[in-house]
């Protein structure tokens, strides 16, 4: 049972790079880079919402529940 | 005054190196007294210099010299916490490396003295000390590790 995080997915339909990503939601690349690599344990409401403003998706579109 | 942490830690520092001093000395004075319990040489002993020794005296000294290698270990491992406090180094692996030693070395402490119990029975009060700065000190380092699993989650919060 896992949380996958499918950020690179939807950047790469986005076309939308880590840089600038990471500058227009606010956190750094390196904490966008532990997001992207799933090894964060948790994220922020306030993280998400911006993901999801900035690649205009809804949070299933980021993260998905596998067993 | 102008009080603030790292001073403290200056001071906690300095108390480890006066508890080493005054190991030292004791060591130093147990190792001449147990010469001259051996080679029964004048200058080594204490009735030279008018003080009275009872019988259980060189076994005392023995469990002395005993105990006190797992007290220099703990005084060492209280130096190495200091240091990385002073570093900035907390709720780190190391300085629970650190704790879990002393701990154990309080252990090891306590049993030297448990072990002088059978021979000198107020030896049990060191030890009962000793066991319980073991218990605190464990605690402590329980409370670290607590601390430590924290922030890495913290850490890792995006």
């Amino acid at each position: 049972m896992d949380i996958i995080v499918n950020l690179d997915v939807m950047m790469a339909k986005r076309k939308i790079s880590s840089g600038e990503l990471a500058e227009r939601v606010g956190i750094t690349p390196a904490n966008l880079s532990i997001l992207k690599n799933g090894k964060a344990k948790a994220i922020r409401f306030s993280t998400l919402m911006a993901l999801c403003r900035e690649l205009q998706c809804q949070p299933g579109d980021i993260l998905e529940y596998k067993e | 005054m102008n009080w603030n942490q790292d001073k403290s830690i200056v001071l906690s520092l300095v108390c480890v190196w006066l508890f080493a001093l005054v190991l030292l000395a004791s060591d130093a004075a147990a190792v001449i007294y147990l010469i001259g319990q051996l080679t029964g040489e004048a200058p080594f002993l204490p009735e030279t210099y008018g003080i009275a020794a009872d019988a259980e005296t060189p076994l005392l000294t023995v469990f002395w010299l005993l105990f006190s290698i797992p007290a220099w270990i703990a005084l060492f491992e209280l130096r190495m916490i200091l240091i990385c406090f002073r570093k900035n180094r907390v709720f780190e692996a190391g300085t629970v490396r650190h704790m879990r030693i002393a701990s154990w070395a309080c252990v090891g402490a306590a049993a030297v003295c448990l072990a002088g119990t059978f021979f000198y029975p107020g030896m049990f009060v060191p030890a009962l000390a000793a066991a319980f700065m073991a218990l605190i000190v464990r605690i402590v380092k329980n409370s670290f590790e607590a601390a430590i699993r924290m922030k890495d989650e913290l850490d890792l919060t995006i």
